[in-house]
């Protein structure tokens, strides 16, 4: 994967692109080889370790914290806070200064994907694509991210906002030097964002280059046909 | 129309907490309630504080709580009888040697180490030299401090120790297989461990404790007053200011970043471990601290009911599921509902205690038996199983308990509007 772009991951139903992100940010272990970011085998280390490596996914069905706020779910998403401890918590002013420009980011991505009017709302009261958002705003948090996965950002999310997304997201990848690791079946906004492409069929790498080159692969076209 | 809201919430928090203590007050004369029922509240209360810290913020579901507050009773009835009988020995050298002349018959021919081992393993050494021990400690400013610290300390220390060796092997389950986990380490430990092996703190018998407070002559009158000894009005001291410590504590967690981050491991601990968070070590700790003050709880009841058994006293019906109820009731998540529902839930089962005998001679030509059997059944049954409906109707009904969770506080209205 191309660092500091975008590269868009493609591939019919069930051909292993979530499976895919699992195995790298370490939800899934893999039954054979290895895994290695930056040098470094991470196949036995667990999520949270990765996490710490700058490692960041969303889920492509959003697993939201269904008795917290909208807003208590986007603001989790920032790490580091010095007051996520059983000590330092009792202390107001070792954590306060973080807190506040952790919440006034948070209120920014909120304000970006159109959910800060709902700040105060349960996930459960959420429509389907207000839910992907919110997963989407909890991804866009974490501080110092190297590599982003993001399964199916815009999926039931209206055109308008969707292109407004994928522009963030190249914006974001070029000025803060992160690589974002993007699955949508919605080639026809996401391909003119991407850098670079990789599509998969039953579980394998099948075609790797230019977006539109990929997409015209006859390979990948076939396997889209399900043949 | 926001701050009319939070204006009429805080009216309400505000009515529910007068609405409280007039009930508490009124309680008084209408149950036949004492100071040794304010004492029980005190110490069910940082139960269920230390209950929900753990099952309703970080959602570890501790169905084996009686153990760890039996580890603080071991800590005054197996530990402290021992720690007081070096001190007294330490303070006043040849006491161990008195105690043999004058006791010929049970300590004539025990080793030192032996004498220390039946001081809180044997019933009537143990019951002869408590006394003894507690006579000298008493006396001594000196002696009582230490020991109060000792035990409190070993409380702490041999709880959050007890927390974490229940976690290890538990801390990477599933939230289901974790309730068991804990509920089985819990009987093994209690049942089995402590009740059937004497030579910890007399086994099936019990042990006296050796109370650690200072002999205060100035509380004999206010005692005499409210009807119980000086001791008691300093165990229930005690117990007052570490409920009001762990409260603190509790609810400065819950509404800091961390209080946020325990309820979002609780909700979904894959999710917040992908986020970073190391879900292991988090559990270990809450389990740690948890179980610590669950301990405390327990050296501080043990003071004041001076013979503890382990399996007898500290049974899993009080001290594990009447907490959970208490915690269900009062609102999971929400310091202020864990207290409310404590104090409701033990003012219930006192008022079906109180009032059987006369609801029992109401039924009991209906049921074609006798008063005073009636009365008993009801007395020993009714008040559980009330508490077992109680459960099931709030779980169907208002799930969400008396008060329910709030979103964690980190920052002032105030601070917040200027941030948007
Ligand atoms: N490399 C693989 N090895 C073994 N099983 C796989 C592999 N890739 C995919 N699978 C199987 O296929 C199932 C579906 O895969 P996955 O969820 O990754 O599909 P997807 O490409 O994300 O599909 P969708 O576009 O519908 O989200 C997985 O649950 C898994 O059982
Ligand atoms: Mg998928």
């Amino acid at each position: 994967m191309p660092r500091g772009k975008v590269t868009l991951l493609i591939g019919p139903n069930g051909s292993g692109k979530t499976t895919l992100i699992n195995v790298i940010s370490g939800v899934l272990s893999p039954d054979g080889g290895s895994i290695i970011f930056e040098g470094e085998d991470i196949t036995r280390l667990s999520p949270h370790e990765r996490f710490k490596r700058g490692i960041v996914r969303s889920f492509q069905i959003p697993r939201l914290f269904q008795n917290l706020s909208v807003m208590e779910n986007t603001i989790v998403g920032r790490d580091g806070n010095p007051g996520e401890s059983v000590v330092r918590g009792l202390f107001k002013s070792l954590w306060v200064e973080f807190e506040k420009k952790a919440f006034s980011d948070t209120f920014g991505k909120l304000e970006f994907t159109g959910l800060k009017r709902l700040s105060e709302r349960k996930p459960g009261e959420l429509s389907g694509g207000q839910m992907k958002l919110l997963e989407l705003s909890r991804t866009l948090m974490p501080l110092n991210p190297k590599l982003v996965l993001i399964d199916e950002p815009i999926a039931g999310v209206n055109p308008a906002l969707a292109h407004e997304i994928l522009a963030s997201i190249k914006k974001v990848s070029a000025e803060l030097n992160v690589t974002f690791l993007i699955v949508e079946h919605r080639l026809d906004i996401a391909v003119e964002y991407a850098d670079y492409a990789y599509a998969m069929h039953l579980g394998r790498v099948i075609a790797a280059g230019e977006p539109r080159k990929v997409l015209e692969d006859p390979k990948v076209i076939e396997s889209y046909l399900g043949v | 129309m926001a701050s009319l809201i939070g204006r009429y919430l805080r009216l309400q928090s505000l009515l529910i907490v007068v609405i409280a203590v007039v009930a508490i007050i009124l309680a008084f004369p209408l149950l036949g309630l004492t100071i040794t029922d304010v004492f029980s509240i005190t110490t069910i209360l940082i139960v269920v504080l230390a209950l929900n810290f753990m099952a309703g913020y970080a959602g570890i579901p501790n169905f084996g709580m009686a153990l760890f507050v039996y580890i603080g009773a071991f800590a005054l009835a197996g530990v402290g009888t021992r720690i007081a009988l070096a001190l007294v020995e330490i303070a006043s050298p040849g006491f161990i040697e008195l105690m043999r002349s004058s006791y010929p018959v049970i300590l004539g021919d025990s080793g030192s180490f032996e004498v220390f081992v039946r001081v809180a393993g044997d019933p009537m050494v143990n019951r002869i030299m408590s006394r003894e021990v507690e006579s000298v400690i008493e006396a001594s400013p000196i002696l009582s401090l230490t020991l109060t610290l000792a035990v409190f300390g070993f409380a702490m220390i041999a709880g959050a120790l007890t927390g974490i060796l229940a976690s290890l092997a538990a801390v990477r389950l599933r939230e289901d297989y974790l309730a068991i986990v804990l509920l089985a380490f819990s009987e093994l430990m209690v049942s089995v461990v402590f009740d059937q092996t004497d030579a910890l703190a007399g086994g099936p018998n019990g042990a006296w404790v050796v109370r650690p407070w200072l002999k205060i002559n100035a509380l004999e009158g206010l005692a005499r007053l409210l009807g119980t000894i000086p001791d008691v009005l300093i165990s229930l001291a005690v117990g007052l200011a570490v409920l009001a410590v762990c409260f603190i504590y509790v609810e400065r967690i819950a509404n800091s970043p961390m209080g946020r981050m325990l309820r979002a491991m609780r909700d979904d601990d894959l999710a917040i471990g992908v986020y970073g968070r190391d879900v292991a070590m988090t559990r270990l700790k809450i389990m740690a601290i948890g179980a610590a003050m669950a301990s405390i709880a327990g050296a501080i009841h043990a003071s004041v009911y001076i013979l503890v058994k382990a399996a007898d006293t500290y049974d899993r019906v009080t001290w594990t599921f009447i907490p959970w109820a208490m915690m269900i009731l009062g609102g999971m998540a929400n310091n202020w509902g864990a207290v409310l529902g404590g104090i409701a839930v033990y003012l219930g089962r006192k008022a079906i205690y109180y009032y059987s005998p006369t609801i029992a001679s109401a039924i009991s030509p209906i049921l074609g038996i006798e008063a005073s059997v009636a009365g008993d059944i009801l007395r020993a049954q009714l008040p559980n199983i009330l508490v077992g409906v109680l459960i099931i109707l709030v779980l169907y009904l208002r799930p969400q308990g008396i008060i329910p969770e709030k979103p964690s506080r980190t920052l002032s209205k105030k601070d917040i509007e200027e941030l948007t």
